[in-house]
């Protein structure tokens, strides 16, 4: 059963196409497929970080309380990293440091800590975790392929040939990200059902 | 009932204890860093808008009843180069920190944008190659004394679909100009001293 953990985050439980969760970084993110790997990278190490430690502390922590504890345990070691990332690693935070302080409000990563790393054990919280921060990246690149590819002509950066001679600009607006977002949960929907056999 | 109320709020207190704290002592060990970095940054950034040997530590100055700080810059042999100033026009997201460095004739040789929160996609393209060659070029062939969108009959391409963050740029490159013309006498003026290498010593 451990193993599934990993997985179950990248299709069955996708974070963005199945429990919508962290829509709005989603949206403000994945204009570019180069935001949306740095998005998807550093929210991964945050998720393994903090579900490791929630799931330590699982059992110590008062169960009427348990969302508030989360909350600053979370939002404190984020910090603690951002400092950490901003004083030694200017160049990273010249990249990634958009990001952390959308993390923070990310609700992929209260949501698992709540309702996965709560109730089970540092490995499988773990696996979780990183099956959730793939899935996540998995999601915002999909997003992010077609709005950059549709609205910038590029991808990475790069411009694609065709493509680039007249980018359609509201795609990488935000009803561009709402029409791709609905479009790709809808796909998602339809090739379940379809495998069911319905 | 109390007791476990008394309880649960001794929790709630020593985690916020401990956040706090361990946020106080980061904050005290990379404060010093981070800022640090920034001032390593924003010397790079000088030296890129106006190549120069040496530059002046702070220099107060007073345009319009306005207090802005510029640095004015100096060759090898002393003489002054033009003098570097940092505007932060309001764009559509926040304010544009822009870096200006202007020459001894008052013409703009260079900028660097150093933070912007404009739109993604949009208006953070003003940072983008595109934009920045264009700036070049137009810097290069003859540096304009008024800068304006070509929409509003000037001369700068603006940025598709981001005229207010474009237009808010083009108003820092003027503010910049505004105060060299005002400061004109005393930056050309300012001595050059063995001081001014070190950053930091005159303040």
């Amino acid at each position: 059963m451990t193993i599934d953990n990993l997985f179950k985050g990248i299709w069955k439980e996708n974070p963005t196409f199945v429990i919508a969760l962290g829509i709005c970084p989603t949206l403000a993110v994945t204009t570019s497929m180069t935001n949306a790997l740095g998005m998807g990278i550093a929210a991964t190490c945050v998720l393994i970080c903090s579900n490791l430690f929630i799931s330590l502390i699982r059992k110590i922590v008062p169960d009427n309380i348990r969302i508030p504890v989360y909350i600053m345990v979370i939002a404190t070691f984020v910090t603690i990293i951002d400092k950490l990332i901003q004083a030694y690693s200017p160049a990273l935070s010249q990249s990634l440091g958009i990001f952390i302080p959308l993390i923070v409000v990310n609700c992929i990563i209260l949501g698992r800590a709540e309702a996965f790393a709560s109730k089970n054990s540092p490995i499988d919280s773990i696996l979780d975790a990183i099956g959730m921060g793939i899935g996540f990246l998995i999601g915002l690149s999909c997003i992010a392929f077609f709005r950059e590819l549709l609205g910038e002509g590029k991808l990475y950066g790069f411009p694609i040939p065709y493509f680039k001679e007249d980018p359609a600009l509201i795609m990488i607006m935000a009803p561009g990200g709402f029409f791709v977002f609905g479009l790709l949960r809808a796909l998602k929907k339809h090739l379940e059902l379809r495998r069911a056999g319905k | 009932m109390i007791k476990g109320m008394i309880n649960t709020g001794i929790f709630l207190f020593v985690v916020a204890a401990i956040s706090g704290v361990l946020l106080a002592f980061t904050q005290n060990l990379t404060a010093p860093i981070i800022k640090e970095n920034e001032i390593i940054a924003e010397n790079n950034a000088q030296k890129e808008v106006l190549p120069s040997d040496s530059f002046s530590s702070n220099i107060k100055g007073e345009v319009n009843g306005k207090t802005i700080y510029y640095r004015v810059g100096f060759d090898k042999d002393g003489k002054v180069t033009g003098a570097v100033f940092k505007v932060s026009p309001r764009g559509f997201g926040g304010l544009i920190n822009t870096m200006v460095g202007i020459n001894a004739e008052g013409k703009i040789i260079n900028y660097k944008i150093l933070s912007l929160s404009e739109t993604p996609g949009l208006g953070s393209k003003l940072t983008s190659e595109k934009f920045t060659n264009n700036m070049k070029a137009l810097l290069t062939s003859d540096s304009p004394d008024v800068f304006k969108v070509k929409k509003d009959g000037g001369n700068v391409d603006a940025v598709t679909a981001a005229t207010i963050s474009s237009r808010a740029f083009c108003n820092g490159m003027n503010e910049a100009l505004e105060y060299y013309r005002n400061l004109k006498e005393n930056i050309l003026a300012t001595k050059y001293s063995v001081l001014s290498q070190n950053e930091g010593v005159t303040k």
